[in-house]
C-alpha cells in the first residue's frame, strides 16, 4: 500500500535537484527508446506509433518541447494562483511525472502497424490483439502521468481542492493544444 | 500524557479552568484560553518542536523525516495558516 502511494506520489520523498536529475535522465532514456521503438511522443498526452522512421531530432525534441510547454504554463498558472513554490521543485517534479512514458515508448517494440494502404482497404487489419493491448497500455500510461502531474503540482506549489483541480485541468488542456501547434510549426 | 485540547463530547476547543502549584498546593481558578501552539494537534506540536531543534532548517527537517523539502515546507505552511486562524 505504501509502495502504491509512492508510485502515485513519489514527490513526498523526492523533489528539488534530485527530481530534476532523475527526470532529465528518464526523459533522455524515453527518447532513445522512442527512437528505436518508432514511437512519437508528440504532445503532452500523446503516444503514437508511427509508420515512418523517426529521426533522432524528432525523438528528442517532441517530448522535450512538450514538457517545456507544460512547465511554462504550470508556472504561469501557479503564479496567478498566488502560490509559493521553488522553480527547481516545479520543474523537477513535472519532469519526473513523465517517467511512465518509458512504458509507453516500450509498447512500440510489441506492435507493428500494417502499411497505410492495407489500413485503408481493410480497416479490420487494425484489430490485432497487440494493437488493442498497446492502446489500453498507452491509456493507462497517460492516466498515470496525469495523476503524477497533479501530485507534482500539489507538492511543489502546496495546492489543494478547487485551485488544484482548476489549475491542472487548464494547464493540461492549454499545454496540449499549444505543444501541438508549436511542434507542427517547428518540426 | 497528552494535554487534551478538544472536548470529547462536542469537539470544541477546551479552556483552562484551574492551575495548581505542586509545591504549596495553591490553586488558581479562572477561564483561560490555551496558548496557540498548545491548541495544535500533538503531531503538529511535535513538528514545531523538531523544527526548533533543527534551528529552523527545513532542509535538515526534510532529511530527518526522510521527506522532500516542499513536503516539509507545505506542512509548515499548513501550521502557519492554522496559527493565523487562531488570531
Amino acid at each position: 500500500m505504501k509502495n502504491m502511494k509512492l508510485l502515485l506520489n513519489p514527490f513526498v520523498r523526492i523533489a528539488g535537484l534530485q527530481s530534476l536529475v532523475i527526470g532529465l535522465v528518464m526523459m533522455a532514456v524515453t527518447s532513445v527508446i522512442a527512437y528505436y521503438a518508432n514511437i512519437a511522443l508528440d504532445g503532452v498526452l500523446d503516444i503514437h506509433i508511427t509508420t515512418q522512421q523517426l529521426t533522432w531530432g524528432k525523438a528528442f525534441l517532441y517530448p522535450f518541447i512538450s514538457v517545456a510547454v507544460l512547465i511554462v504554463i504550470s508556472m504561469i498558472l501557479a503564479v496567478m494562483a498566488k502560490t509559493h513554490f521553488r522553480i527547481i521543485d516545479l520543474v523537477g517534479t513535472i519532469l519526473m511525472s513523465r517517467i511512465p512514458f518509458i512504458i509507453g515508448a516500450c509498447c512500440g517494440f510489441f506492435v507493428k502497424l500494417p502499411d497505410v494502404n492495407t489500413m485503408v482497404e481493410h480497416p479490420a487489419s487494425m484489430l490485432q490483439t497487440s494493437i488493442i493491448l498497446t492502446g489500453i497500455c498507452t491509456v493507462l500510461v497517460i492516466i498515470w502521468h496525469v495523476v503524477l502531474y497533479v501530485n507534482s503540482m500539489r507538492v511543489s506549489c502546496n495546492m489543494t481542492g478547487k485551485t488544484l483541480s482548476i489549475v491542472t485541468i487548464i494547464a493540461i488542456i492549454v499545454s496540449e493544444v499549444l505543444s501541438k501547434f508549436l511542434l507542427a510549426w517547428l518540426l | 500524557m497528552n494535554l487534551p485540547i478538544q472536548c470529547p463530547s462536542c469537539g470544541d476547543t477546551l479552556h483552562v479552568k484551574s492551575l495548581l502549584c505542586e509545591h504549596c498546593g495553591t490553586e488558581v481558578s479562572g477561564n483561560y484560553l490555551l496558548p496557540p501552539i498548545a491548541r495544535l494537534s500533538p503531531e503538529k506540536q511535535h513538528f514545531l518542536l523538531q523544527f526548533i531543534l533543527c534551528s529552523g532548517s527545513l532542509k535538515e527537517m526534510a532529511a530527518l523525516r526522510k521527506l522532500s523539502y516542499p513536503t516539509v515546507r507545505n506542512m509548515l505552511d499548513d501550521i502557519i495558516a492554522e496559527l493565523k486562524s487562531f488570531q
